[in-house]
């Protein structure tokens, strides 16, 4: 019997979590405490958050209330559990042993996670020797524990939105922004030229870099935050019992008062996971062998063992009978009953012992099966870190002309397409600095794709004097997004899907009249090898 | 005029590009409100790590939301810049033409 479930139970987060409940006030305090997180951020974070303030007429619009915060809902499903599972009273008779299981916390607790849609309606009971609840009880009793609409809230469901998300901004070349951006770019290349365009597309880059960036956030199957989602997905998938749906469930306790006496005076209590109040209790001697025959029934022995019993204090009685009828006095049937009775205690108890102790492990394989699988969900839980980084600001930032102070420039133009000897020489070295910062790691080796990336638009761009400019203001992206990278790759272990992050920029999308014009290096994207070599690969 | 170049016709088939992508990014943007499809929490339920879980997708959230609202700022400029190229160009063109002009008087 585990003892290391105590009635904190009940008590537990109620303090916090009811003025998120009942207070509208709370959704304040919640957003409070983000600012706080934030601004022990990093620099890069700090950096955003200033551009914001720095720019309140862009617009731009907060994020305030549109928060997925679904706290209420999830207290909402805390408050249920407890009230509905995990808050039962004890059993009402002082001396029965019957106490805590922490299986039963468990239990709750490993299923009230949601990983795919539809799916209590394919669970079943896992059984291993111990009772559990019909198919439809038990599918009930996850219904409970989820919230209203549970699929809504399914990991792989919001993975698939956010994969729609993806397509539409970026992957759908009718539609997506980066895509039609590029090629509107292209376009305009055709009869605008000089500074002053080599300028703005040297910005609409860097506006690009970042529709790449929020792709590589969302990430895909094996990365960012939709990796993420479909990994938790399948682990609490798996344990809830995967595709069987077969889903272990705590063992009923099982108590005896009094081995001595099974026969003539069982006392057994039987409790039921998530009962509150009294166990299943037998009491005197049950003749039919109903609730007594379940309950021994519960500890492994035949359904007719009662019977049997019977017959076999009827027999005795009778052998005692026959044995003793030439005594003086001549024995009682009251007597030789008595005896029979006290014989069958013996062996009953004897049996008893041996049925308990076979229950005892079954049920501890039981609840050490759900208990084991909670924890896991609690690992795979914790290792959920998606993240997303901030973009890197372009000069357009502000909502404004970005070339209305520079107009003066305009006359000065020299350049243009014929004469760009391309400046990525220059842009180049950054992010191989950057890669090679990811000394300090195979980290950073993602992080040097995306520098590349960003650079790798640069450097093919056929661009004059202006891009002297460009190469350092590229490189502190890349620099900025090499860091952000490493984390990315090393979280997922997948580096190879970060090193891909630049690959939007590089895509198809290409292949118009203008394929030179803004397609990067090949070359640039030898990075991506380097994630072979990364050992969270 | 290095600028001699621009195309009016050019800058507004960018400018029209530009406005129906930063339209279309902010019907994608409204998929990320409360309650929209994007706008839950993924059901971490009642483990004790989801707590933490939740936090971290909200962080993640949070920064995808300000990264699109910076695109949409980024949009507008596109086209705030477009729009100077535009007018600019119109008025260099114009007093080019003054010029030429009042030469040949």
């Amino acid at each position: 019997m585990p003892e290391t479930q105590t009635s904190g139970d009940t008590g537990r987060d109620d303090d916090r979590t009811d003025e998120e409940v009942d207070e509208p006030d709370g959704d304040d305090d919640r957003d409070e405490d983000r600012e706080d997180d934030d601004r022990g951020r990093d620099d890069d974070d700090d950096h955003a958050s200033r551009d914001r303030d720095d720019h309140p007429r862009g617009p731009r619009e907060e994020y305030e209330n549109n928060a997925p915060d679904d706290s209420t809902v999830v207290e909402y499903q805390r408050r249920d559990a407890d009230a509905l599972f995990l808050s039962g009273e004890p059993c009402g008779y002082a001396n029965c042993q019957n106490g805590p299981n922490e299986a039963e916390d468990a239990w709750i607790k490993l299923v009230s996670a949601i990983p795919i849609a539809g799916q209590v309606q394919m669970l079943t009971v896992e059984t291993k020797g111990t009772p559990a609840p019909s198919q439809d009880s038990i599918r009930n009793l996850v219904a409970e524990v989820r919230p209203d609409d549970p699929d809504k809230y399914a990991l792989r469901m919001v993975s698939e939105h956010w994969q729609t998300f993806k397509n539409d901004f970026d992957t759908d070349p009718a539609n997506g922004i980066a895509p039609t951006l590029k090629s509107a770019l292209r376009s305009l290349s055709e009869t605008w030229k000089g500074t002053d365009f080599d300028a703005f597309a040297e910005q609409v880059e860097i506006v690009l870099a970042n529709c790449a960036s929020v792709c590589d956030d969302i990430g895909d199957a094996t990365t960012g935050a939709v990796g993420l989602l479909e990994q938790k997905a399948d682990e609490f998938f798996g344990l809830q019992g995967g595709d069987s749906g077969e889903l272990p469930y705590p063992a009923p306790l099982y108590w005896i008062s009094d081995m001595e006496s099974m026969f003539t005076d069982p006392l057994v209590h039987v409790r039921p996971p998530f009962r509150s109040g009294w166990c299943d209790v037998t009491a005197g001697c049950d003749n039919d062998g109903g609730l007594i025959g379940a309950l021994l029934e519960l500890g492994g022995f035949e359904k007719d063992y009662v019977s049997e019993v019977n017959d076999y204090v009827e027999n005795q009685t009778d052998y005692y009978m026959r044995k003793h009828k030439n005594d003086e006095p001549p024995i009682t049937e009251e007597q030789a009953r008595s005896w029979a009775q006290a014989d069958a205690n013996q062996n009953i108890t004897a049996d008893v012992n041996a049925g308990i102790d076979d229950y005892n492990s079954r049920s501890q394989i039981a609840n050490e099966d759900v208990v084991n699988r909670w924890e896991n969900a609690e690992e795979s839980a914790s290792t959920f870190q998606p993240e997303a980084y901030p973009s890197s600001p372009s000069t357009f930032r502000d909502s404004s002309d970005m070339l209305s102070d520079s107009y003066g420039g305009l006359d000065g133009g020299s350049g243009g397409l014929e004469s760009g000897a391309p400046t990525g020489g220059d842009g180049l070295e950054p992010p191989g600095g950057g890669g090679g910062g990811g000394v300090s790691g195979g980290l950073a080796s993602g992080g040097g794709g995306l520098g590349g990336s960003t650079l790798g638009g640069g450097g093919s761009f056929p661009v004059g004097a202006a891009s002297a400019t460009g190469a350092g203001a590229l490189g502190n992206t890349a620099a900025g997004l090499g860091g952000t990278g490493g984390g990315m790759g090393g979280m997922m272990g997948a580096g190879g899907g970060m090193g891909g992050r630049g690959m939007g920029g590089g895509e198809e999308g290409a292949e118009g009249e203008h394929k030179d014009w803004l397609e990067e290096d090949e070359e640039i994207w030898g990075i991506i090898r380097d994630a072979e070599e990364d050992p969270y690969a | 005029m290095s600028d001699r170049s621009v195309d009016p016709d050019a800058l507004a088939e960018f400018r029209e590009a530009a406005q129906g992508r930063l339209d279309f990014l902010e019907t994608l943007i409204e998929r990320l409100r409360h309650g929209n499809e994007l706008g839950v929490e993924p059901g971490f339920g009642l483990l004790d790590s989801g707590q933490t879980a939740r936090e971290m997708y909200r962080d993640f959230h949070r920064q995808t939301w300000s990264n699109l609202q910076d695109l949409r700022s980024d949009l507008a400029g596109i086209i705030a810049t477009v729009d100077g190229v535009a007018e600019r160009a119109a008025e260099t063109d114009a007093s080019s033409a003054a010029h030429l002009s009042r030469s040949k008087d």
